[in-house]
Protein backbone atom coordinates (compact mmCIF):
# COMPACT_ATOMS: atom_id res chain seq x y z
CA UNK A 1 0.00 0.00 0.00
CA UNK A 2 0.92 3.37 -1.23
CA UNK A 3 2.92 5.70 1.79
CA UNK A 4 0.99 9.20 1.63
CA UNK A 5 2.87 12.36 2.22
CA UNK A 6 0.63 15.05 4.39
CA UNK A 7 2.61 18.83 3.24
CA UNK A 8 1.54 21.58 5.02
CA UNK A 9 1.35 24.48 2.40
CA UNK A 10 1.61 28.22 3.51
CA UNK A 11 1.13 31.27 1.34
CA UNK A 12 3.09 33.91 2.01
CA UNK A 13 2.61 37.80 1.38
CA UNK A 14 5.76 38.10 3.22
CA UNK A 15 6.50 38.38 6.03
CA UNK A 16 2.55 37.19 6.62
CA UNK A 17 1.37 33.78 6.34
CA UNK A 18 -2.22 34.25 4.64
CA UNK A 19 -5.18 32.42 3.28
CA UNK A 20 -6.82 32.88 -0.01
CA UNK A 21 -10.12 31.74 -1.42
CA UNK A 22 -9.79 30.40 -5.20
CA UNK A 23 -6.41 31.75 -4.47
CA UNK A 24 -7.07 35.10 -3.46
CA UNK A 25 -8.97 37.13 -1.13
CA UNK A 26 -6.32 37.35 1.33
CA UNK A 27 -6.82 37.20 5.28
CA UNK A 28 -3.97 37.16 7.56
CA UNK A 29 -3.14 34.09 9.60
CA UNK A 30 0.23 35.05 11.36
CA UNK A 31 3.87 34.24 11.45
CA UNK A 32 4.57 31.38 8.94
CA UNK A 33 8.12 30.67 10.89
CA UNK A 34 5.83 29.87 14.33
CA UNK A 35 3.21 27.78 11.96
CA UNK A 36 5.91 25.69 9.79
CA UNK A 37 7.55 25.04 13.59
CA UNK A 38 4.34 23.67 14.94
CA UNK A 39 3.61 21.66 12.13
CA UNK A 40 7.05 20.40 12.48
CA UNK A 41 6.59 19.44 16.04
CA UNK A 42 3.24 18.00 14.70
CA UNK A 43 4.51 15.78 12.45
CA UNK A 44 4.24 16.79 9.15
CA UNK A 45 5.85 15.74 6.35
CA UNK A 46 6.87 18.42 4.37
CA UNK A 47 6.49 21.98 3.82
CA UNK A 48 5.54 23.96 1.15
CA UNK A 49 6.10 27.64 1.27
CA UNK A 50 4.32 29.29 -1.75
CA UNK A 51 5.47 33.10 -2.35
CA UNK A 52 1.99 34.56 -3.59
CA UNK A 53 3.15 38.24 -4.54
CA UNK A 54 6.12 37.10 -6.16
CA UNK A 55 4.60 37.96 -9.97
CA UNK A 56 3.76 41.28 -8.56
CA UNK A 57 6.67 41.94 -7.17
CA UNK A 58 9.21 40.30 -10.24
CA UNK A 59 10.99 38.10 -8.11
CA UNK A 60 10.72 35.07 -5.22
CA UNK A 61 11.20 37.01 -1.41
CA UNK A 62 11.37 34.47 0.94
CA UNK A 63 14.83 33.41 1.11
CA UNK A 64 14.71 34.53 4.72
CA UNK A 65 11.84 32.96 5.74
CA UNK A 66 13.05 29.70 3.69
CA UNK A 67 16.62 30.38 5.84
CA UNK A 68 14.91 30.52 9.10
CA UNK A 69 12.69 27.83 9.05
CA UNK A 70 15.59 25.34 7.48
CA UNK A 71 18.01 26.28 11.00
CA UNK A 72 15.39 24.12 12.92
CA UNK A 73 12.86 22.62 10.72
CA UNK A 74 14.38 19.20 9.95
CA UNK A 75 12.03 17.87 7.39
CA UNK A 76 11.73 18.93 3.38
CA UNK A 77 11.18 22.18 2.18
CA UNK A 78 9.68 23.06 -0.90
CA UNK A 79 9.32 26.99 -1.98
CA UNK A 80 7.58 28.41 -5.03
CA UNK A 81 6.51 31.86 -6.50
CA UNK A 82 8.53 33.54 -9.06
CA UNK A 83 11.39 31.14 -9.57
CA UNK A 84 12.54 31.74 -12.91
CA UNK A 85 16.46 31.33 -13.62
CA UNK A 86 19.23 28.97 -12.44
CA UNK A 87 20.27 31.73 -10.12
CA UNK A 88 16.94 31.50 -8.36
CA UNK A 89 16.85 27.91 -7.68
CA UNK A 90 20.39 28.29 -6.24
CA UNK A 91 19.91 31.06 -4.03
CA UNK A 92 16.96 28.90 -2.95
CA UNK A 93 18.92 26.04 -2.54
CA UNK A 94 21.51 27.81 -0.53
CA UNK A 95 18.61 29.30 1.75
CA UNK A 96 18.22 26.08 2.61
CA UNK A 97 15.13 24.66 -0.26
CA UNK A 98 14.96 20.83 -0.94
CA UNK A 99 12.68 21.40 -3.95
CA UNK A 100 11.70 24.26 -5.93
CA UNK A 101 8.22 24.89 -7.90
CA UNK A 102 7.52 26.14 -10.78
CA UNK A 103 4.70 27.29 -12.82
CA UNK A 104 5.09 30.81 -14.91
CA UNK A 105 8.44 30.43 -15.74
CA UNK A 106 7.80 26.85 -17.36
CA UNK A 107 4.77 27.48 -18.99
CA UNK A 108 6.50 30.87 -20.33
CA UNK A 109 10.01 28.57 -21.13
CA UNK A 110 9.42 24.42 -21.14
CA UNK A 111 12.91 24.03 -21.42
CA UNK A 112 13.94 25.55 -18.47
CA UNK A 113 12.39 22.56 -16.67
CA UNK A 114 15.16 20.35 -18.49
CA UNK A 115 17.91 22.65 -17.61
CA UNK A 116 17.01 23.12 -14.25
CA UNK A 117 16.55 19.19 -13.91
CA UNK A 118 19.68 18.87 -15.14
CA UNK A 119 21.67 20.98 -13.14
CA UNK A 120 19.81 20.37 -9.69
CA UNK A 121 18.34 16.78 -10.19
CA UNK A 122 14.73 15.92 -11.25
CA UNK A 123 13.64 15.53 -7.80
CA UNK A 124 14.53 18.64 -7.02
CA UNK A 125 11.75 20.60 -9.76
CA UNK A 126 8.26 20.34 -8.45
CA UNK A 127 6.06 21.72 -11.58
CA UNK A 128 3.64 23.51 -10.05
CA UNK A 129 0.10 23.40 -11.86
CA UNK A 130 -3.11 25.36 -11.62
CA UNK A 131 -5.87 24.39 -12.92
CA UNK A 132 -9.05 25.71 -13.70
CA UNK A 133 -11.75 23.72 -15.07
CA UNK A 134 -13.27 24.23 -18.87
CA UNK A 135 -17.09 24.69 -19.50
CA UNK A 136 -16.65 22.71 -23.01
CA UNK A 137 -14.36 19.92 -20.67
CA UNK A 138 -11.29 19.57 -19.79
CA UNK A 139 -8.58 22.07 -17.71
CA UNK A 140 -6.92 25.05 -18.45
CA UNK A 141 -3.71 25.73 -17.02
CA UNK A 142 -3.08 29.35 -14.96
CA UNK A 143 -0.64 31.52 -13.84
CA UNK A 144 -0.02 34.22 -11.22
CA UNK A 145 -2.11 32.48 -8.64
CA UNK A 146 -5.04 31.53 -11.07
CA UNK A 147 -5.32 35.10 -12.48
CA UNK A 148 -3.80 34.39 -16.15
CA UNK A 149 -4.60 31.95 -18.61
CA UNK A 150 -2.14 30.36 -20.87
CA UNK A 151 -4.36 28.44 -22.95
CA UNK A 152 -2.31 25.41 -22.67
CA UNK A 153 -4.28 22.09 -21.56
CA UNK A 154 -3.49 20.97 -18.04
CA UNK A 155 -3.57 17.30 -19.41
CA UNK A 156 -1.00 17.96 -22.85
CA UNK A 157 1.19 19.92 -20.40
CA UNK A 158 1.72 17.51 -17.54
CA UNK A 159 2.94 15.17 -20.76
CA UNK A 160 5.27 17.51 -21.99
CA UNK A 161 6.93 18.65 -18.84
CA UNK A 162 7.39 14.94 -17.49
CA UNK A 163 9.58 14.53 -21.44
CA UNK A 164 11.66 17.37 -20.36
CA UNK A 165 12.66 16.50 -16.86
CA UNK A 166 10.39 16.75 -13.52
CA UNK A 167 10.30 15.05 -10.67
CA UNK A 168 6.99 15.69 -8.82
CA UNK A 169 3.96 17.97 -9.49
CA UNK A 170 1.79 20.27 -6.94
CA UNK A 171 -1.58 20.33 -8.67
CA UNK A 172 -4.03 23.08 -7.34
CA UNK A 173 -7.66 23.28 -8.96
CA UNK A 174 -7.95 26.91 -8.87
CA UNK A 175 -12.00 25.89 -8.77
CA UNK A 176 -11.93 23.75 -5.50
CA UNK A 177 -8.80 25.80 -3.55
CA UNK A 178 -9.87 27.50 -0.19
CA UNK A 179 -13.69 25.85 -0.75
CA UNK A 180 -13.23 23.04 1.78
CA UNK A 181 -15.67 21.27 -0.32
CA UNK A 182 -12.77 18.39 -1.56
CA UNK A 183 -10.16 17.97 -4.16
CA UNK A 184 -11.45 17.71 -7.52
CA UNK A 185 -11.06 14.27 -8.21
CA UNK A 186 -11.82 14.19 -11.81
CA UNK A 187 -8.81 16.44 -12.38
CA UNK A 188 -6.27 14.83 -10.07
CA UNK A 189 -7.37 11.23 -11.40
CA UNK A 190 -6.73 12.40 -15.37
CA UNK A 191 -3.30 13.74 -14.44
CA UNK A 192 -2.12 10.75 -12.23
CA UNK A 193 -3.34 8.55 -14.87
CA UNK A 194 -1.40 10.06 -17.47
CA UNK A 195 1.67 10.60 -16.03
CA UNK A 196 4.05 8.84 -13.69
CA UNK A 197 5.84 11.22 -11.84
CA UNK A 198 4.47 11.58 -8.04
CA UNK A 199 1.50 13.97 -7.93
CA UNK A 200 0.39 16.09 -4.49
CA UNK A 201 -2.64 17.39 -4.39
CA UNK A 202 -3.78 20.40 -3.25
CA UNK A 203 -6.62 22.92 -2.85
CA UNK A 204 -10.19 22.17 -1.27
CA UNK A 205 -9.26 20.20 2.07
CA UNK A 206 -12.14 20.54 4.46
CA UNK A 207 -12.32 16.84 6.57
CA UNK A 208 -9.95 14.25 7.04
CA UNK A 209 -11.79 12.36 4.18
CA UNK A 210 -11.25 14.15 1.54
CA UNK A 211 -8.08 12.97 1.30
CA UNK A 212 -9.23 9.17 2.00
CA UNK A 213 -11.18 10.41 -1.21
CA UNK A 214 -8.60 11.84 -2.80
CA UNK A 215 -6.33 9.11 -2.55
CA UNK A 216 -8.27 6.17 -3.22
CA UNK A 217 -10.17 7.63 -6.26
CA UNK A 218 -7.53 10.23 -7.44
CA UNK A 219 -4.51 8.47 -7.17
CA UNK A 220 -2.32 10.85 -5.59
CA UNK A 221 1.09 10.05 -3.58
CA UNK A 222 0.83 13.66 -1.22
CA UNK A 223 -1.92 16.01 -0.13
CA UNK A 224 -0.86 19.72 0.23
CA UNK A 225 -3.39 21.28 3.43
CA UNK A 226 -3.63 24.86 3.76
CA UNK A 227 -6.82 26.38 5.40
CA UNK A 228 -7.36 22.90 8.00
CA UNK A 229 -4.13 23.36 9.41
CA UNK A 230 -3.69 27.40 9.23
CA UNK A 231 -7.54 27.63 11.12
CA UNK A 232 -7.05 24.88 13.71
CA UNK A 233 -9.59 23.35 12.16
CA UNK A 234 -7.75 19.75 12.63
CA UNK A 235 -4.59 18.80 14.47
CA UNK A 236 -2.20 16.84 12.67
CA UNK A 237 -2.88 13.67 14.85
CA UNK A 238 -6.57 14.15 14.54
CA UNK A 239 -5.83 13.96 10.11
CA UNK A 240 -3.70 11.10 10.69
CA UNK A 241 -5.89 9.29 13.02
CA UNK A 242 -8.71 9.39 10.65
CA UNK A 243 -6.76 8.34 8.14
CA UNK A 244 -4.92 5.36 9.50
CA UNK A 245 -8.98 4.19 10.37
CA UNK A 246 -9.39 4.38 6.94
CA UNK A 247 -6.54 2.75 6.04
CA UNK A 248 -4.86 5.23 4.48
CA UNK A 249 -1.09 4.65 5.28
CA UNK A 250 0.97 8.01 6.27
CA UNK A 251 4.09 8.26 8.52
CA UNK A 252 3.54 6.81 12.03
CA UNK A 253 5.42 9.05 14.67
CA UNK B 1 33.58 19.33 21.27
CA UNK B 2 33.41 17.02 18.02
CA UNK B 3 34.22 18.30 14.76
CA UNK B 4 33.04 16.75 11.42
CA UNK B 5 34.12 17.75 7.95
CA UNK B 6 31.87 18.46 5.24
CA UNK B 7 33.18 17.82 1.48
CA UNK B 8 31.32 20.85 -0.19
CA UNK B 9 31.67 19.89 -3.32
CA UNK B 10 29.21 21.90 -5.28
CA UNK B 11 26.04 19.66 -5.31
CA UNK B 12 22.59 20.96 -4.11
CA UNK B 13 21.78 21.85 -0.39
CA UNK B 14 24.28 21.20 2.20
CA UNK B 15 23.42 23.47 4.62
CA UNK B 16 20.70 21.76 5.54
CA UNK B 17 23.25 19.25 6.71
CA UNK B 18 25.92 21.10 8.13
CA UNK B 19 22.97 22.78 10.38
CA UNK B 20 21.59 19.47 11.35
CA UNK B 21 24.59 18.36 12.11
CA UNK B 22 25.30 21.29 14.09
CA UNK B 23 21.96 21.10 15.93
CA UNK B 24 23.18 17.74 17.43
CA UNK B 25 26.51 19.29 18.42
CA UNK B 26 28.81 19.40 15.74
CA UNK B 27 31.64 21.71 14.65
CA UNK B 28 31.05 21.67 10.97
CA UNK B 29 33.71 22.60 8.81
CA UNK B 30 33.11 23.06 5.27
CA UNK B 31 35.44 22.18 2.89
CA UNK B 32 35.60 23.27 -0.28
CA UNK B 33 38.98 21.63 -1.53
CA UNK B 34 40.69 18.79 0.19
CA UNK B 35 43.61 21.12 1.85
CA UNK B 36 41.02 21.99 3.92
CA UNK B 37 40.64 18.44 5.27
CA UNK B 38 43.15 18.64 8.34
CA UNK B 39 42.59 17.42 11.75
CA UNK B 40 40.10 15.33 10.56
CA UNK B 41 37.48 13.38 13.01
CA UNK B 42 34.62 12.97 10.75
CA UNK B 43 33.90 13.24 7.15
CA UNK B 44 30.33 13.59 5.85
CA UNK B 45 29.83 13.26 1.92
CA UNK B 46 26.27 14.79 1.35
CA UNK B 47 24.95 14.39 -2.32
CA UNK B 48 22.02 14.97 -4.48
CA UNK B 49 21.28 14.82 -7.84
CA UNK B 50 22.95 12.87 -10.53
CA UNK B 51 25.67 10.19 -9.24
CA UNK B 52 27.74 11.14 -12.60
CA UNK B 53 27.99 15.04 -12.23
CA UNK B 54 28.75 14.43 -8.58
CA UNK B 55 31.40 11.94 -8.41
CA UNK B 56 32.84 14.24 -11.57
CA UNK B 57 32.80 17.31 -9.60
CA UNK B 58 33.89 15.12 -6.40
CA UNK B 59 36.73 14.17 -8.42
CA UNK B 60 37.99 17.82 -10.23
CA UNK B 61 37.96 18.63 -6.91
CA UNK B 62 40.68 16.14 -5.97
CA UNK B 63 38.55 14.87 -2.74
CA UNK B 64 38.65 10.96 -4.04
CA UNK B 65 42.61 10.18 -2.83
CA UNK B 66 42.67 11.88 0.17
CA UNK B 67 39.40 10.43 1.63
CA UNK B 68 40.09 7.47 0.46
CA UNK B 69 43.66 7.63 2.60
CA UNK B 70 41.52 9.34 5.51
CA UNK B 71 39.16 6.68 5.70
CA UNK B 72 42.06 3.49 5.21
CA UNK B 73 43.22 5.27 8.45
CA UNK B 74 39.89 4.67 10.17
CA UNK B 75 38.47 8.29 9.74
CA UNK B 76 34.77 7.52 9.96
CA UNK B 77 32.32 8.49 7.26
CA UNK B 78 28.92 9.32 6.67
CA UNK B 79 27.95 9.60 3.05
CA UNK B 80 24.50 11.09 2.29
CA UNK B 81 22.04 10.15 -0.65
CA UNK B 82 24.02 10.13 -3.55
CA UNK B 83 27.12 10.38 -1.16
CA UNK B 84 26.00 6.79 -0.30
CA UNK B 85 26.04 6.13 -3.73
CA UNK B 86 29.27 7.25 -4.00
CA UNK B 87 30.63 5.17 -1.88
CA UNK B 88 30.18 1.91 -4.53
CA UNK B 89 31.92 0.66 -7.18
CA UNK B 90 29.73 1.93 -10.01
CA UNK B 91 26.38 3.48 -11.32
CA UNK B 92 24.57 3.37 -14.29
CA UNK B 93 22.56 6.36 -13.61
CA UNK B 94 22.85 8.23 -17.00
CA UNK B 95 25.44 6.24 -18.04
CA UNK B 96 28.35 3.86 -16.81
CA UNK B 97 30.32 5.86 -13.92
CA UNK B 98 32.79 4.09 -11.73
CA UNK B 99 32.53 5.20 -7.74
CA UNK B 100 34.94 5.20 -4.85
CA UNK B 101 34.98 1.72 -4.01
CA UNK B 102 34.75 2.10 -0.31
CA UNK B 103 31.75 -0.28 0.05
CA UNK B 104 31.53 -3.02 -2.51
CA UNK B 105 28.16 -2.46 -4.96
CA UNK B 106 26.84 -1.36 -7.60
CA UNK B 107 23.88 1.38 -8.19
CA UNK B 108 21.21 0.76 -10.35
CA UNK B 109 17.86 2.16 -11.18
CA UNK B 110 15.10 1.31 -9.18
CA UNK B 111 12.47 -1.13 -9.93
CA UNK B 112 9.12 0.51 -11.61
CA UNK B 113 6.94 -2.38 -11.23
CA UNK B 114 5.68 -3.39 -7.87
CA UNK B 115 6.26 -7.02 -7.08
CA UNK B 116 4.11 -8.95 -6.91
CA UNK B 117 1.40 -7.57 -8.36
CA UNK B 118 3.39 -5.73 -11.93
CA UNK B 119 1.33 -2.65 -11.23
CA UNK B 120 3.50 0.78 -12.06
CA UNK B 121 5.67 2.18 -9.37
CA UNK B 122 6.42 6.01 -9.44
CA UNK B 123 9.87 6.81 -9.64
CA UNK B 124 11.35 8.91 -7.87
CA UNK B 125 10.89 6.90 -5.33
CA UNK B 126 10.21 10.39 -2.85
CA UNK B 127 8.71 8.56 0.65
CA UNK B 128 8.98 8.61 4.20
CA UNK B 129 9.25 4.61 4.29
CA UNK B 130 10.17 2.64 7.46
CA UNK B 131 13.92 1.36 8.15
CA UNK B 132 13.34 -2.40 8.75
CA UNK B 133 16.34 -4.60 10.11
CA UNK B 134 18.82 -7.06 7.99
CA UNK B 135 18.68 -10.71 9.62
CA UNK B 136 21.23 -11.04 11.90
CA UNK B 137 22.62 -7.75 12.06
CA UNK B 138 22.16 -5.64 15.66
CA UNK B 139 21.93 -1.92 15.06
CA UNK B 140 24.19 -1.37 18.85
CA UNK B 141 27.52 0.33 18.05
CA UNK B 142 26.43 1.94 14.81
CA UNK B 143 24.50 5.34 14.13
CA UNK B 144 20.80 3.14 14.27
CA UNK B 145 21.70 2.01 17.76
CA UNK B 146 19.07 5.04 18.96
CA UNK B 147 16.33 3.93 16.19
CA UNK B 148 13.59 1.73 16.00
CA UNK B 149 12.79 -0.56 13.73
CA UNK B 150 9.75 0.87 12.17
CA UNK B 151 10.81 4.19 12.58
CA UNK B 152 10.48 6.57 9.37
CA UNK B 153 13.05 8.51 7.19
CA UNK B 154 12.95 10.87 4.12
CA UNK B 155 13.99 8.74 1.15
CA UNK B 156 14.06 11.05 -2.67
CA UNK B 157 15.52 8.83 -5.34
CA UNK B 158 15.40 6.90 -8.45
CA UNK B 159 18.57 4.72 -7.91
CA UNK B 160 19.32 2.77 -5.12
CA UNK B 161 22.61 0.78 -4.05
CA UNK B 162 23.06 -2.51 -4.46
CA UNK B 163 25.28 -4.68 -1.81
CA UNK B 164 28.26 -7.17 -3.29
CA UNK B 165 27.69 -8.70 -0.32
CA UNK B 166 25.06 -8.78 2.79
CA UNK B 167 27.31 -7.98 5.69
CA UNK B 168 27.71 -4.57 4.41
CA UNK B 169 23.67 -3.87 4.63
CA UNK B 170 22.40 -2.78 8.40
CA UNK B 171 18.88 -1.17 7.04
CA UNK B 172 16.14 -1.66 4.15
CA UNK B 173 13.13 -0.02 3.61
CA UNK B 174 10.33 -1.31 1.66
CA UNK B 175 9.06 0.30 -1.86
CA UNK B 176 6.59 -1.52 -4.12
CA UNK B 177 7.50 -4.49 -2.32
CA UNK B 178 11.52 -4.43 -3.33
CA UNK B 179 14.03 -4.02 -0.09
CA UNK B 180 16.01 -1.59 -0.68
CA UNK B 181 19.33 -0.32 0.94
CA UNK B 182 18.40 2.47 3.33
CA UNK B 183 22.13 1.60 5.20
CA UNK B 184 25.41 0.46 4.37
CA UNK B 185 28.39 -0.13 6.52
CA UNK B 186 32.01 -1.27 6.23
CA UNK B 187 33.88 -0.47 9.49
CA UNK B 188 33.57 2.86 10.15
CA UNK B 189 32.10 4.18 7.16
CA UNK B 190 28.42 4.18 6.93
CA UNK B 191 25.83 5.56 3.98
CA UNK B 192 22.17 6.48 4.25
CA UNK B 193 19.93 6.40 1.24
CA UNK B 194 17.73 8.70 2.96
CA UNK B 195 18.19 11.99 4.33
CA UNK B 196 19.25 12.27 8.28
CA UNK B 197 18.72 15.94 7.79
CA UNK B 198 15.51 15.88 6.62
CA UNK B 199 13.89 12.90 8.55
CA UNK B 200 12.93 14.75 11.75
CA UNK B 201 13.83 13.30 14.85
CA UNK B 202 14.70 10.07 13.56
CA UNK B 203 17.23 11.53 11.20
CA UNK B 204 18.47 13.34 14.01
CA UNK B 205 19.02 11.13 16.04
CA UNK B 206 21.34 9.03 13.82
CA UNK B 207 23.28 12.14 13.15
CA UNK B 208 23.68 12.54 17.14
CA UNK B 209 25.08 9.44 17.82
CA UNK B 210 27.33 9.38 14.33
CA UNK B 211 28.70 12.52 16.19
CA UNK B 212 28.68 11.42 19.55
CA UNK B 213 30.39 7.91 19.22
CA UNK B 214 33.99 10.22 17.85
CA UNK B 215 36.69 9.40 19.58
Amino acid sequence: MKQIRLIARLDIKAPKLIKGINLEGVRVVGDPEEYAQKYYKDGIDEIFYMDAVATLYGRNSLTTLVSNTAHNVFVPLTVGGGIRTIDDVNRMMRAGADKVAINTAATKNPKILSELSQRFGAQAMVLSIEAKAIKSGGWEVYTDNGRERTGRDVLEWVSEAKQLGIGEIILTSVDKEGMQQGFDIDLIRAVTQRVDVPVIASGGMGHPEHIVEVVEKGGVDAVAIAHCLHYGKFSLSEIRDHLFKSNIKVRKL
Amino acid sequence: MKHIHLCDYGVGNIYNVQRALEHEGAAVHMCTAPEQLVDVQAIVIPGVGAFGDSITKFRELGFENPVKKLVAEGVPLLGICVGMQMLGNSSEEHGYHEGLGIIAGHVKRLNDKTIPEGAPLRLPHISWSSLETVQGKKWANTPLENVQPGEYAYFVHSYAFECESDTNLIATCNYGGHKIAAVIQSGNVYGTQFHPEKSGNTGLKILNHFIQSLA
